[in-house]
């Protein structure tokens, strides 16, 4: 059987299916949860925000325009929903206390160090930059499709990636992430 | 400092996008760039790592957990986009352009609906009645006669009918050239009421005197001819077709028979 076109899900949900946006979040949970994750590094707040996102994308699936692929507008909603979650707490308390839990819970899944001076970098940057990292190397996604999904051209994504960039290397040198410099 | 568009090459390696002249000439570069080298070194050891992660992000299913969540009703009141719109419909310019094409067309189905002399405003023969100067129907008269003349240049019906105050003919010309046709009655018996071009082309007319009607044809028309009956005694109406002021065709007519 050949997969439904997401959009095609979309306008059958908008008809009422529920089935058809089971589908849609059958496909997306993981990788909106996974970004979340990485975004939040909190397990818990990571799953009830991932719930919190497919519920607002099915209110306002009204809003959607086929003109855009859905899984770009979803990313849309989970980060916006992300960085508001994120702003009602106190940054660096919320990087601290997801740094605990995240360093007990990747110790007792065999997480290296390396990873966890990672993600400790990753949550140093500023929302933004943290988003764009996130949609281009642990989604795979296009320049085209992470302007769709942060709603800004792709020049502007690509000069806020090359920024975003330099500022994870900077953040993970003096770390003793690659070796050399410790 | 490292040069901006050398590290968008750099990234351009990572992600596999540099063929091999453009993989031959960042060597080069990077040969020349200890700074740029260690960068590319860097990077390739982040990928790496955010691969390993990627791979322990954990499974979740939350599924049915979501839809026992959502709002029973919330989809029926929004009126969904058509899904086969096309980003062209989004486009002003586009739409502004069917708009106007709409409007011009628009314009002229007006223009050629009002226009004068428009064949969509004329009523055929068949559908004129007499109820407009009499209380019977033309199909409720008396006929008088139909009268059909046919010639290889010149075809022409006359149906003549009468009633207690009105008489009428309605009259077919066809013919390749010009051909005048001539109604000539008795004013003390008959006077013109009206006269109708039903289907006439520019190039033919009709008029009225007081004691005939006079009709100049060319290609194939329709009129009608009504005249009030001024009493019940029998009249005739001489009807003549003429081609080039020579006759061709020549009757006559008459009503209050009984």
């Amino acid at each position: 059987m050949i997969a439904k076109e997401d959009n095609e899900l979309v306008y059958e949900a908008l008809h009422g299916s529920r089935s058809s946006f089971e589908v849609l979040i059958e496909r997306y949970q993981n990788k909106i949860y996974g970004m979340i994750l990485q975004m939040t590094n909190d397990s818990e707040l990571a799953k009830d925000l991932t719930q919190d996102v497919f519920i607002k994308a099915y209110t306002s699936l009204g809003k959607f325009s086929f003109n855009y692929r859905f899984f770009s507008w979803l990313y849309r909603v989970a980060i916006n929903e992300t960085i508001n979650k994120l702003k009602g707490r106190r940054h660096f308390e919320s990087i601290d206390k997801a740094l605990n839990i995240a360093s007990e819970e990747d110790a007792q899944k065999g997480i290296s160090e390396e990873s966890l001076r990672l993600k400790t970098a990753l949550l140093g940057l500023k929302d933004s930059y943290r988003s764009v990292i996130l949609l281009k190397y642990y989604f795979g996604l296009s320049y085209e499709e992470i302007a769709e999904a942060m709603g800004m051209s792709t020049a502007k994504v690509k000069d806020r990636l090359y920024n975003a960039r330099l500022t994870l290397r900077d953040k993970l040198i003096g770390t003793g992430f690659f070796g050399h410099d410790q | 400092m490292i040069n901006k568009k050398l590290i968008e090459k750099i990234h351009e390696d990572l992600d596999g996008k540099l063929d091999a002249s453009g993989q031959q000439e960042l060597r080069e570069q990077l040969a020349h760039d200890a700074e740029a080298a260690a960068y590319l070194k860097d990077w390739q050891k982040i990928r790496v790592s955010i691969e390993t992660t990627k791979e322990h992000t954990p499974q979740i299913q939350f599924a049915q957990d979501i839809l026992n969540k959502l709002p029973m009703e919330s989809q029926t009141h929004h009126k969904p986009e058509p899904l086969l719109r096309t980003s062209i419909w989004n486009k002003p310019a586009f739409r502004y352009s069917i708009v106007f094409i709409a409007g011009v067309f628009l314009g002229f189905l007006t223009f050629s609906i009002i226009m004068p002399g428009s064949k969509s405003t004329k009523t055929p023969a068949f559908q004129l009645k007499g109820a407009m100067y009499d209380s019977r129907s033309f199909d409720q008269m008396t006929t008088a006669d139909v009268l059909v003349f046919e010639n290889p240049m010149v075809k022409a019906s006359f149906n003549v009918k009468y009633s207690t105050s009105v008489v009428e003919a309605r009259i077919t010309l066809s013919s390749l050239y010009p051909v005048q046709c001539v109604l000539v009655f008795d004013y003390n018996s008959l006077q013109v009421m009206n006269v109708l071009n039903v289907s006439v082309n520019d190039q033919s007319s009709i008029s009225a005197s007081s004691n005939f009607v006079q009709i100049n044809n060319s290609g194939n028309n329709q009129y009608v001819v009504q005249l009030i009956n001024k009493n019940s005694l029998p009249h005739q109406i001489s009807i003549k077709i003429m081609q080039n002021e020579s006759p061709i065709y020549q009757n006559a007519v008459t009503v209050n028979k009984e």
